[in-house]
């Protein structure tokens, strides 16, 4: 299988840099607000990271007059409504996926660590996938296979593990686990997981899908300036929150985290010129970004997407967290059972890739249509499991269905068991796909 | 507008056709299939008059497409 092994090493040393982020930070807690922490990461990193857009775009065409990037374009697009995210405008799903996604999961994800202790947190991005996991089967977007179900069952040892683990040390350290702390854990995957759905949910409008084919390079400022508005946005969002939160009748974490939040923007200059604050910017947020949209940008065509390498190496981030944090900062976490959950999660990474590669059966099914029934069918179909999206079409055929699935016998299914059994299905053509060339 | 044209094709000319389908910009995407047809492309225009155009002056000049079908995108419902 041909790999494409130079951006690989893209998402792998970005997973890595995000793996030491407990171990910069979990220090800094009892100096520093959390929200401080939050609000300089991103707000600094957006401004860096919209700077470098602009100057990638300047740059570009500088060099290359023939294929130019509008800067016009590109802000005009925000206004273009995403079709894929309920169709609201692109800023207002930058604006949702900042504040709700990006800044609320940083915020409890630093809270449940402040609580608990590192390997603990790491409970959390186990959680995360599995609802995700979830949620995938809930939408029928996924099935259950057999690699699916050992992923999961592995994850929820390695969870088990990790709690009994965890409970030990807290009981050794004489610092209990709180249920706070939990409570925040989860908020955090809930928060985890809503921020992977939708992150990929970003759809581009016509003008946009030109440029890209004119000049692949478009993509790079684009992913930039998303992420440098969201990173913006949701900090901007953070203040009227943290005000609300301040002005609450009653007093909690939260609120104290937030009094220290606005006492400590006197002394704003003076905390960012910490190393610590200087490598959540720098390498632990422009860096791998950048990482990340260049290996996207340049992603050739393999077995696997881009999407679904990224989503196995994302446990590349949990599992070099838990060695660091007992190697480096000497989190309590015996060897053996540390050898225990790593090979767990590794054998995790090696089903998820086994579910992605078996699940390789692509197709497009032409449906000629009832008159009158077509808006009801087409959300009859989109719940099966194997679809993943319907166009409505004018032609020879009414509908074209998108069918990914992972077997024969499950493609089988769906042709004979669901869609033969629709009255309204006039006549059904498939065409397998052999390979997505552009 | 988007719209999806399947393209049937003659002898050993898939590589060719699909090259020079890749080199339109207007063609988001490309895929080779298995059934009636060989060849799947979804186009992106403003309007049928620049979709007529492109096909017209790109698309129809393509040696080795045999026969095609185009069917206009109206609505697009995704998980």
């Amino acid at each position: 299988m041909k790999l494409p092994s130079k951006y690989l090493s893209n998402l792998i040393i970005a997973n890595l840099l995000w793996s030491f982020i407990p171990i910069v930070v979990k220090n800094l807690f009892s100096e520093i607000s959390i929200l401080t922490i939050i609000f300089l990461r991103f707000f600094i990193s957006g401004i860096i990271l919209f700077v470098i857009a602009i100057s990638l775009v300047f740059v570009n065409n500088y060099l290359n007059h023939e294929k130019r990037i509008s800067l016009k374009e590109l802000f005009l697009n925000l206004r273009h409504k995403n079709r894929r995210f309920y169709k609201i405008r692109q800023y207002n799903y930058y604006f949702l996926i900042g504040f709700f996604g990006i800044i609320l999961h940083i915020f409890f994800y630093f809270l449940a660590l402040k609580k608990t202790s590192i390997p603990f947190v790491m409970i959390g991005m186990l959680m995360t996938i599995i609802f995700i996991s979830f949620y995938e089967k809930g939408v029928n977007y996924e099935k259950f296979d057999i690699f699916r179900i050992l992923f999961i069952v592995m994850l929820s040892f390695s969870i088990l593990i990790i709690t009994f683990v965890s409970l030990q040390g807290a009981e050794i350290k004489n610092d209990p686990i709180e249920l706070l702390g939990f409570i925040f854990l989860v908020l955090y995957s809930i928060t985890s997981s809503f921020l992977y759905i939708s992150i990929d949910r970003d759809s581009f409008s016509k003008k946009e899908l030109l440029n890209i084919n004119i000049n692949k390079y478009y993509k790079i400022p684009r992913a930039l300036i998303k992420m440098a508005i969201a990173f913006i946005s949701g900090v901007i969002l953070l203040i009227p929150a943290s005000i609300l939160i301040a002005f609450l009748p009653f007093e909690t974490d939260i609120t104290q985290e937030v009094i220290a939040f606005f006492n400590e923007l006197r002394f704003i200059f003076v905390i960012l010129g910490r190393w610590e604050i200087i490598y959540l910017i720098i390498f632990a947020t422009i860096i791998p970004y950048l990482l990340i949209f260049l290996a996207r940008v340049n992603w050739e065509p393999t077995n696997l997407t881009y999407s679904q390498w990224s989503s196995i190496l994302g446990l590349i981030d949990p599992i070099s967290t838990l060695i660091f944090s007992v190697l480096i900062v000497n989190e309590f976490f015996p060897f053996e059972y540390l050898i225990i959950v790593i090979v767990f999660l590794v054998i995790t990474i090696v089903l998820r890739y086994a579910h992605e590669v078996k699940n390789s059966i692509r197709a497009k099914i032409l449906l000629k249509i009832k008159r009158g029934s077509l808006k009801l069918i087409s959300i009859k179909i989109l719940k099966f499991y194997g679809v993943r999206e319907i166009d409505s079409l004018i032609g020879e055929y009414d509908l074209m269905l998108h069918v990914k699935v992972n077997s024969f016998k499950d493609f089988h299914y769906l042709i004979n068991r669901k869609l033969k059994f629709i009255d309204e299905i006039l006549d059904l053509k498939v065409q397998f796909v052999d390979k997505i060339e552009k | 507008m988007r719209a999806i044209i399947m393209f049937k094709l003659g002898i050993n000319v898939i590589k060719k056709v699909i090259e020079e389908l890749k080199a339109i910009p207007e063609i988001k995407k490309v895929m080779s299939l298995t059934g009636d047809y060989d060849v799947l492309a979804e186009i992106e225009v403003e309007t049928s008059e620049e979709l007529f155009d492109i096909f017209s002056e790109k698309i129809d000049l393509i040696d080795g497409i045999i026969a095609s079908n185009t069917h206009v995108i109206m609505k697009a419902w995704e998980k």
